[in-house]
């Protein structure tokens, strides 16, 4: 049987960490959650196959916790898909750069849609 | 001919008395020879006081500069016999200081001597306040436009969450295909969603008029315990959902010189929040004990010392209310002691992490 893919969610706002643990869960993934950059990164270290990752975070921000996984062994291959309400161009030029493979834009997609971005993947 | 020079000396002199800037002339080792009227308008000292003394001297107007400055002064018109000219702070025989254009030129014989010097001043105090208030607004206004800019960013930000979550669970709710159960959850979170925003926008137009200087006051004289035993009243039923006990102070009565509906919007505020921080089983208590003071104790997770001193910062949110509170904005403590300071009183927090917190505020027990 084929293995279930997990994905770590780093979102600071149960309300919408609920909501995506729905859709993500409806697809067959298992979920982990973490609301603050520094568990997020305690997190990725259980190898989840992909990081869904906030920005706006308290104590360590998104694009601390990507400079933060890039450079560390074992966790830089991890691919980590920016989800945000930040929408400005310079955010998502930043996440790219710092080495997110896509950014999605939490008030633009639905959550089925985010899930679809997710499975496209693995 | 002799006439004519004489009525041009005349004339000249008479340039030099009556010139608004100050000139002085000293010989060639700085003695003053002459100080025209206005060296007394300026500093304060009569031509009487000044004549004879070295110019520039302490005992004079000069000094107030550091002795490398004067150092190069005398090198430039002593040695290279050059004109000299900067701008520099002197002191009036009142004491007061003064900034001025300092421009001194020797005057040199046939032989390249200097046979004196001639200084003038001109006062640029009241050029260089105006200079310096004008930098001063402009930085003001600059840093009012660069927090408004955060403030805007910030506040979208937190509109923008809540609006994602609304936005999903509509999809979801539009996809058909879910069970009642389902769909009844969804909309309760869209409407909890909506609430949200709904508090979020009314917070910060109420920012808004305050930091605006808008938001008008009535102050007037009160009872504080009355207040506080009305809003535990009104929240006795949250409590009692939370499964938390509201403990009322006895019935004496402290009357304070303030707004009665903004003092009610802290009161629930601190009562509101102890309540969500505090578990099953544990207790609030609110007590006013004297001297215009209102105090709301709860036996919650208390605050990390790290966090106490930027609990009322705007946007601020604590550890604790991450975990606890997700959907909050961070305004509320914000909103409350800028309230509570705009009353002319004070707020503040005492914690004791896995213990519990005091919030308390002082407010004027009469008008001011």
């Amino acid at each position: 049987m084929k293995r279930q893919k997990k994905v770590l969610l780093v979102e600071d706002d149960l309300p919408l960490a609920r909501m995506y643990q729905v859709v993500l869960k409806a697809a067959n993934l298992v979920v982990d959650t973490a609301m603050d950059g520094e568990e997020a990164l305690v997190k990725a270290g259980d190898g989840p196959d992909l990081i869904l990752l906030d920005i706006i975070l308290p104590k360590k921000d998104g694009f601390e916790v990507l400079v933060e996984l890039k450079k560390t062994e074992g966790l830089r291959d991890i691919p980590v898909v920016c989800l945000t309400v930040l929408h400005q161009q310079e955010d998502i030029d930043k996440c790219k750069r710092l080495g997110a493979v896509d950014f999605l834009i939490k008030t633009e997609l639905t959550p089925e849609e985010v899930v679809k971005r997710v499975l496209s993947y693995f | 001919m002799m006439v004519k020079m004489t009525e041009e000396l005349q004339m000249f002199k008479l340039a030099v008395e009556n010139a608004s800037d100050h000139i002085i002339i000293t010989n060639s080792e700085g003695i003053i020879v002459f100080a025209n009227k206005a060296v007394e308008k300026i500093t304060g000292f009569t031509p009487e006081e000044v004549v004879g003394k070295k110019a520039g001297s302490k005992g004079l107007w000069g000094g107030q500069m550091d002795g490398k400055f004067y150092e190069e002064m005398w090198k430039k018109i002593k040695i290279d016999k050059e004109p000299f000219r900067a701008e520099i702070v002197n002191k009036r025989k009142n004491g007061e200081l003064y900034e001025c254009d300092l421009a001194i030129t020797p005057v040199l014989s046939g032989e390249d001597v200097v046979e004196f010097y001639v200084g003038v001043e001109r006062d640029i105090s009241k050029e260089k306040t105006a200079i310096r208030t004008r930098e001063a607004l402009f930085n003001r206004e600059y840093e009012l436009e660069r927090k408004e800019r955060d403030f805007v960013a910030v506040a979208s930000h937190q509109l923008l969450t809540p609006l994602a979550l609304i936005k999903g669970y509509l999809s979801l709710l539009l996809r058909g295909r879910i069970t009642d159960s389902k769909k009844l959850r969804y909309m309760k979170e869209v409407s909890l969603g909506a609430t949200r925003m709904d508090k979020l926008i009314k917070q910060l137009l109420e920012i808004s008029r305050i930091e605006r200087g808008v938001l008008k006051m009535e102050k007037r004289k009160f009872g504080l315990g009355k207040l506080a035993r009305e809003v535990a009243r009104e929240l006795k039923e949250k409590a009692k959902r939370a499964g938390v006990k509201l403990v009322i102070g006895k019935k004496r009565e402290v009357v304070v010189w303030a707004d009665k509906v903004f003092t009610r919007e802290v009161v629930v505020n601190l009562i509101d929040n102890a309540i969500k921080f505090t578990p099953q089983g544990g207790s609030v208590m609110i007590d006013w004990p004297s001297g215009g003071q209102l105090s709301v104790t709860d036996t919650g997770a208390g605050i990390a010392e790290s966090d106490q001193g930027r609990i009322f910062d705007k946007f601020y949110k604590s550890e604790n209310w991450v975990k606890h509170e997700s959907t909050s904005s961070g305004l509320g403590l914000y909103i409350a002691k800028s309230l509570v300071e705009m009353m002319g009183g004070t707020i503040k927090v005492e914690s004791m992490p896995g213990r519990g917190s005091v919030f308390s505020f002082v407010l004027p027990k009469q008008k001011k």
